[in-house]
């Protein structure tokens, strides 16, 4: 069984397959990114690319405080905001997932207690899916020089 | 003319020896009787003119002598209202000086009888208003001789007043000789009290200057703490730095970890060197957190002796004030306490002078006591005096009684006699 990043975000934990993960920032400089959505929160120069920062906690409808870590994933060209990060870990007495989450592959006990094991594609997907809700953009608080 | 009444009897007898005689002669001549009658008829009318003769004489001689003795018999029977008028006579006599005389003795009677009377009737109503006045004097005798016994027992009294004064007057003395020795000791005791002040000023100077000392030591020692918490926030400073390049470089070795998991077997000895130094950065940051743990607690501490050091500076602040003002009441105490003293002293002077006043006093009062004491003698012998004058007044209003009675009787006495017309009513 392959070594899993383990995170926390908010109360829960969560792991991310090594494999899928290509870097692990800590408050990189964040460029806010105009009209976007909450859960959106800027974007970072990672090795000369742009990468989109996404609030883990908003992400699962959850509010609280932002994360300062910045997990980059390999594939899905985009980051996640989590509150810590706790190191590898194996995954042991792995049960299936997808119930609290469609993005949740499986849920597994680590040393720090159970978590789930992300799915970047699933996540990935429910990410568009919500982007393409919030295609429309709401136009409280924002200036009268912008475009709607 | 006046002839003496024995010239008149001399003058009758001459006349009746004449006639007698010339009857004598005259009846011889005349012969009309016998010779030898003629003795006897001569005889017998020289008798009979004699007596003739001699009745006339005498009843003209004793005419005013009756006279006289009706009137000496009116007088005798107090009837002093007439005058006595003799008869005209050719040849007044003695008789007419004893008329005179008699007039005179009943007029000097009537005037002393009319004196004796209105004089009783004074002496009635002077002696009746003396008995009256001297029952109201016996009256006031009384009340006096009441008043000065109530005078003798009032002296009494004052005496044993004066005599308590005058005991009070020794305990006065002898209290205010107490509070001149409670004024001396009052100024021995403040003249101490200015010596023990002085020498607490003294002290207290020496721990104003052991005061300073402690302060300058104890603001020494906060800059001391100052400066070490300074230090310690740069040390604090460095293990944040620490701490912080530990972070990165557990970050590092967790990447290089992440890289060489996904290298798979050709990252394997890599990985066991991430781990290796991952580990070591938690061994440092949990290292630097103790340090930093650590920092904190002597931050802490550090504030605390700050904080510990700031209270004490202004305690000793508010001790050198406190100290300041134990000084200034030393001051104010020693100045306080002579002028105690000097009172003190004043009052001592004042209490001697006071003690010898109550002494002239008490003499005074002895004096007054003595004198109250004669008064009191003096009131029980005017008490004595004025019962006697009481009993004398009594005696004299009796004797005015027996004056009154004595008028009265004098005035029935003196009423039996007529005086005629009033004089001098």
């Amino acid at each position: 069984m392959g070594r899993t990043l383990l995170m926390g975000s908010g109360r829960a934990l969560f792991g991310l397959n090594v494999k899928e993960v290509r870097e692990v920032l800590k408050a990189p400089p964040l460029h806010y990114v105009p009209l976007a959505p909450a859960m959106l929160l800027g974007a970072i120069n990672v090795h000369d690319a742009v990468v989109p920062v996404f609030d883990f906690l908003q992400l699962r409808g959850l509010q609280g405080e932002v994360g300062e870590h910045i997990v980059v994933l390999q594939g899905a060209c985009m980051a996640l905001a989590v509150n810590a990060v706790h190191g590898l870990c194996s995954r042991t007495i792995v049960l299936p997932g997808g119930i609290a989450y469609p993005w949740m592959r499986e849920v597994f006990i680590s040393a720090r207690g159970l978590a789930g094991l992300i799915d970047p594609v699933g996540l990935q997907q429910t990410l568009e899916q919500k982007l393409s809700s919030t295609r429309n953009p709401p136009t409280e608080g924002l200036p009268d020089w912008i475009g709607r | 003319m006046r002839v003496e009444i024995t010239y008149k009897f001399v003058m009758g007898f001459i006349i009746v020896v004449a006639s007698i005689v010339a009857l004598d002669y005259l009846v011889p001549a005349v012969a009309l009787v016998p010779h030898y009658m003629e003795q006897a008829l001569s005889t017998a009318c020289a008798l009979l003119v004699g007596l003739l003769l001699g009745w006339i004489f005498s009843k003209a001689f004793t005419a005013n002598i009756l006279v006289l003795k009706s009137a000496a018999e009116r007088i005798s029977d107090g009837d002093l209202s007439q005058t006595v008028y003799l008869p005209n006579n050719l040849l007044p006599d003695e008789t007419a000086e004893l008329a005179d005389s008699l007039n005179r003795v009943t007029s000097n009677l009537r005037e002393l009888v009319g004196y004796i009377r209105t004089s009783s009737s004074k002496v009635a109503e002077e002696a009746q208003g003396l008995s009256t006045m001297s029952q109201e004097v016996t009256a006031s005798a009384h009340e006096v001789t009441g008043a000065v016994e109530m005078i003798s027992r009032g002296a009494e009294t004052q005496a044993a007043m004066v005599e308590k004064a005058s005991e009070h007057f020794r305990q006065m003395t002898q209290s205010v000789e107490q509070v001149a020795d409670a004024a001396r000791a009052a100024a021995g005791a403040a003249d101490e009290t200015v010596h023990t002040a002085e020498r607490g000023g003294q002290v207290v100077t020496l721990a104003m200057t052991k005061l300073g000392q402690v302060l300058d030591g104890v603001e020494q020692h906060g800059q001391q703490m100052l400066s070490f918490s300074a230090r310690v926030q740069k040390i604090g400073k460095v293990a944040d730095f620490i701490t912080n390049i530990s972070q990165k470089t557990n970050l590092l070795a967790l990447n290089a970890s992440i890289e060489a998991a996904r290298a798979g077997e050709h990252g394997r000895g890599f990985t066991v060197v991430a781990e290796e130094i991952c580990k070591l950065a938690d061994s440092s940051e949990r290292a630097v957190a103790e340090i930093t743990e650590m920092i904190a607690a002597l931050q802490e501490e550090s504030a605390t002796v700050q904080e510990i050091l700031k209270e004490n500076v202004l305690g000793m602040s508010s001790g050198r004030s406190a100290v300041l003002r134990t000084g200034k009441t030393f001051e104010d105490i020693v100045s306080t306490a002579k002028v105690a003293g000097e009172r003190a002293e004043a009052i001592s002077s004042l209490s001697r002078q006071q003690v010898e006043a109550v002494g002239k006093v008490a003499d005074t009062v002895e004096e007054i006591a003595r004198v109250v004491s004669e008064n009191a003698a003096a009131s029980e012998e005017s008490s004595a005096a004025s019962e006697q004058q009481s009993a004398a007044m009594e005696r004299m209003a009796l004797s005015a009684q027996d004056l009154y009675a004595l008028a009265e009787e004098l005035q029935e006495r003196v009423s039996r006699f007529q005086l005629g017309m009033k004089r001098n009513s």
